[in-house]
């Protein structure tokens, strides 16, 4: 019976003789090169038999075979596998799919094993042979094989632990060998990549691109790095091209290689980098606006001494003074985004500072309900309060900004272990936290917005409505305290806020306010600054409250006046930030010519902890700037008490 | 050599066998040029290959003076001992030339 029949065989001189004997029998034969051409032509023409070569380029005779059994059409096809190796493996051919092996030799025998072997197909009827291979007992050559053989399986032992994805591709960009780690890369079955278009894994706007540089490594045979990075099955990817020039055949070798992670690092690095820039940006600007809004203030307080409630300026001056505060409350923001102003650490009782800010929060909008549920036993926290209260304000105040109908407000504080603080995108320290949770049922974020919020100047409030800095200095804040700040929302949903300040183990100290009248004080202060206005004003004040004063425009002036008066000066009002000597060293200089020295800082703010640091060493107060004539006057008599 | 001869061992036609040793002659000429300059620049592995398919062909024509020769070129490039594999060249550059002419004596 006259057969259609395919000779896949990387030989030519076996595909010859394999056609001449098949043509001789009156058989129509085809033959191909490797397994993609086999494949190629396979597209069009239906075999009866297909004789397939065990170990050939481009998609040996094992996957060949697998692929095959996979195509509807070609199911009942009869496979014989013509082997080399035969003789040294036992060749388990029916697990691949094939019917038939025959073990390859000498022309002249194997003639007589191909003829039996196609006899054997006329019989069979789809019912798979026992493995028997043909005509092994007429092999020869059989220890250089087994050799070959070991060597082949040692590569493919390395190439299957390889941490990068593998791919051969020929110069046409067909796939014809993966690696397991590029089939779990792009995570498709090796049966469903092998033949297929390397160029059509990528994204279609990708695919021109690659073609160009397979083109090119095919004219230049110069190995390429595509850092790109591309996308491949939803990751970031980095592409090697090697071209690999075989005696017979040329080809291509792609290492894929996952960039995702790496990616990710560097985008949070540069983003890292450009918050860290903006934070000492706006530091600096609301460092200057301080000194600025003192001048004015100082000014403001010293007019306001000379007018009554009926002078015609005197509501002027009020609106001064109110504007002055707004502003110092923006500064306030800047600072605490920058994660400068950290002035006065000390234990603090959370739940407090909730109830407090709050209640005077509560009052303002009428139309929330607040509902609190805080834990008894409440660890306390080391924290500034001011930036603490001034955390709880921005989320309070957005909360009600999403709830402009009303609403409920929940505020619920818990301690925490860090192990509890599981999953998220960083790793708490060791240690216990004290959790502030804040959920409104206000409109909610999508997710766009949530990856935005924490960005400075970030808000979607109108112009005038919003600045966008209020959580990006309540982030600032609380890293600036150690701690770590999470959301979750969903639009139309509300919002929950997390804070986990680290817990101190020291009991909550309480803050007496006093509000004890401006009284005439008697006593000498020295003023330290270098700045021209502020000496000016803040002289003028000083003497206002009835201070006598000694001024110095530096930190050398001030040590040698101190030095002749030291006597008779009670306290050293010193700048932090200026030229030359800064007020830390001022203060160390001062403390050396008399331990009993009185020093109040004052600062538009401190390089991060600075302020803190001089306190540390035991420097009686700190007044921010800008301060007022009852806020100078309630610090100094604080001190000389 | 006789190529009826050997033909009638293969169990083949003249014919057949000649185009059968035309094509291996075209593929292990150029091979054989590339063993020759893999064994001057010393590229063991480009050696090993190239005896490999000379090899490999040979056998399945029955031309077992070059497959033995091949063979032991391609096992001694394993080990890396270029330097033993003079005779064993000769001997298949030699049995192609006589190919070569056997099927030009035919024509
Ligand atoms: N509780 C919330 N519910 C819904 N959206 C919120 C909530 N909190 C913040 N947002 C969104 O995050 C944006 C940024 O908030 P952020 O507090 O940083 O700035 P802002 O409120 O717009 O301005 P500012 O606080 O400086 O006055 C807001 O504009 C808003 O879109
Ligand atoms: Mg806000």
């Amino acid at each position: 019976m006259k057969k259609k029949i395919l000779v896949v065989d990387n030989h030519p001189v076996v595909l010859k003789f394999m056609s001449q004997l098949l043509e001789k029998e009156g058989h129509q034969a085809l033959t191909a090169e490797d397994g993609l051409s086999a494949l190629e032509i396979l597209k069009t023409f239906t075999p009866d038999v297909i004789f397939i070569d065990l170990i050939m380029p481009h998609i040996g005779g094992e996957k060949l075979c697998q692929i095959i059994r996979k195509v509807p059409s070609l199911k009942e096809v009869y496979l014989i596998i013509l082997s080399a190796i035969a003789a040294e493996q036992e060749i388990d051919y029916a697990s691949f799919g094939a019917n038939a092996c025959i073990a390859k030799g000498s022309l002249d025998k194997m003639a007589k094993h191909v003829l039996a072997a196609l006899e054997q197909a006329n019989q069979e009827t789809g019912v798979l042979h026992p493995p028997k291979t043909i005509g092994i007992e007429d092999v020869y050559a059989r220890n250089i094989t087994s050799e070959l053989l070991s060597v082949k399986k040692h590569f493919e032992i390395i190439l299957n632990s390889m941490a990068e994805g593998i791919l051969e591709i020929t110069p046409e960009g067909k796939i014809v060998y993966t690696n397991p780690k590029a089939i779990s890369l792009i995570n498709q079955t090796e049966d469903q990549l092998l033949a297929l278009d390397f160029t059509g894994l990528f994204l279609e706007s990708d695919r021109q691109g690659i073609k160009d540089h397979l083109m090119e490594i095919h004219l230049t045979l110069q190995p390429i790095a595509v850092n790109g990075p591309l996308m491949l099955n939803g990751k970031q990817v980095a592409l090697h091209l090697l071209p690999v020039i075989d005696e017979s055949q040329r080809s291509i070798i792609v290492i894929l290689t996952d960039v995702s992670e790496q990616k990710r690092m560097e985008a949070q690095l540069i983003q890292a980098q450009k918050m860290e820039a903006i934070g000492t940006l706006a530091g600096g600007i609301a460092h200057d606006f301080n000194n600025l809004l003192m001048v004015v203030q100082g000014n403001v307080s010293l007019m306001l001494l000379d007018v009554n409630s009926a002078h015609p300026h005197y509501e002027m001056l009020r609106m001064i003074e109110k504007q002055v505060l707004s502003g110092s409350k923006l500064t306030a923001q800047l600072l605490g985004y920058a994660r400068k102003g950290r002035y006065a650490l000390r234990p603090i009782y959370l739940n407090q500072l909730v109830t407090d800010t709050s209640e005077a929060f509560g009052r303002t909008r009428k139309n929330i309900t607040i509902h609190q549920d805080l834990a008894k036993n409440l660890f306390t926290c080391e924290a500034d309060q001011g930036q603490i209260e001034q955390v709880l304000m921005n989320l309070f105040v957005n909360a009600a900004d999403a709830m402009p109908e009303g609403g409920d407000f929940f505020l619920r504080t818990a301690n925490v272990n860090f192990s509890e603080i599981k999953g998220r995108g960083y790793i708490p320290k060791p240690g216990e936290y004290v959790l502030l949770t804040v959920t409104d049922t206000g409109v909610g974020m999508d997710s766009k917005t949530i990856d935005r919020i924490f960005d400075p100047f970030f808000t979607t409030k109108e112009l005038g409505r919003g600045t966008g800095l209020g959580l990006a200095s309540t982030y600032g804040i609380v890293k600036g305290h150690g701690g770590y700040i999470e959301v979750e929302s969903e639009k139309g949903r509300g919002s929950t806020f997390k804070l986990y300040l680290p817990a101190s183990g020291k009991p909550a100290q309480q803050t007496v306010k006093s509000s004890a009248p401006i009284s005439k004080a008697i006593g000498t202060v020295l003023l330290v600054d270098d700045e021209e206005v502020i000496l000016d004003v803040s002289e003028k004040v000083l003497k206002v409250l009835g201070y006598k004063v000694l001024v110095a425009r530096g930190g050398v002036e001030a040590i040698e006046i101190f030095k002749k008066h030291q006597d008779s000066i009670d306290l050293v009002l010193l700048d932090i930030i200026m030229p030359h000597m800064g007020g830390g060293e001022v203060f160390d200089r001062l403390k050396e010519v008399s331990p009993e020295v009185k020093v109040l800082l004052s600062s538009g703010y401190s390089i991060d902890g600075e302020a803190s640091k001089i306190m540390a060493r035991g420097c009686d107060g700190f007044i921010q700037k800008p301060f007022d004539i009852m806020q100078l006057s309630q610090s100094i008599r604080a001190i000389l008490r | 050599m006789n190529l009826g001869e050997l033909a009638s061992d293969l169990k083949l036609e003249e014919e057949e066998l000649s185009e059968l040793f035309d094509l291996f002659l075209k593929t292990a000429s150029p091979e054989l040029i590339e063993l020759q300059s893999a064994l001057i620049g010393k590229n063991a592995w480009s050696a090993e290959r190239m005896a490999h398919s000379i090899k490999g062909a040979a056998g399945i024509l029955g031309l077992m003076e070059i497959h033995d020769a091949a063979k032991r070129i391609e096992m001694a490039a394993r080990m890396n001992r270029l330097e033993e594999v003079e005779v064993d060249l000769r001997v298949i550059k030699k049995k192609l030339e006589t190919i070569d002419e056997a099927l030009k004596g035919r024509s």
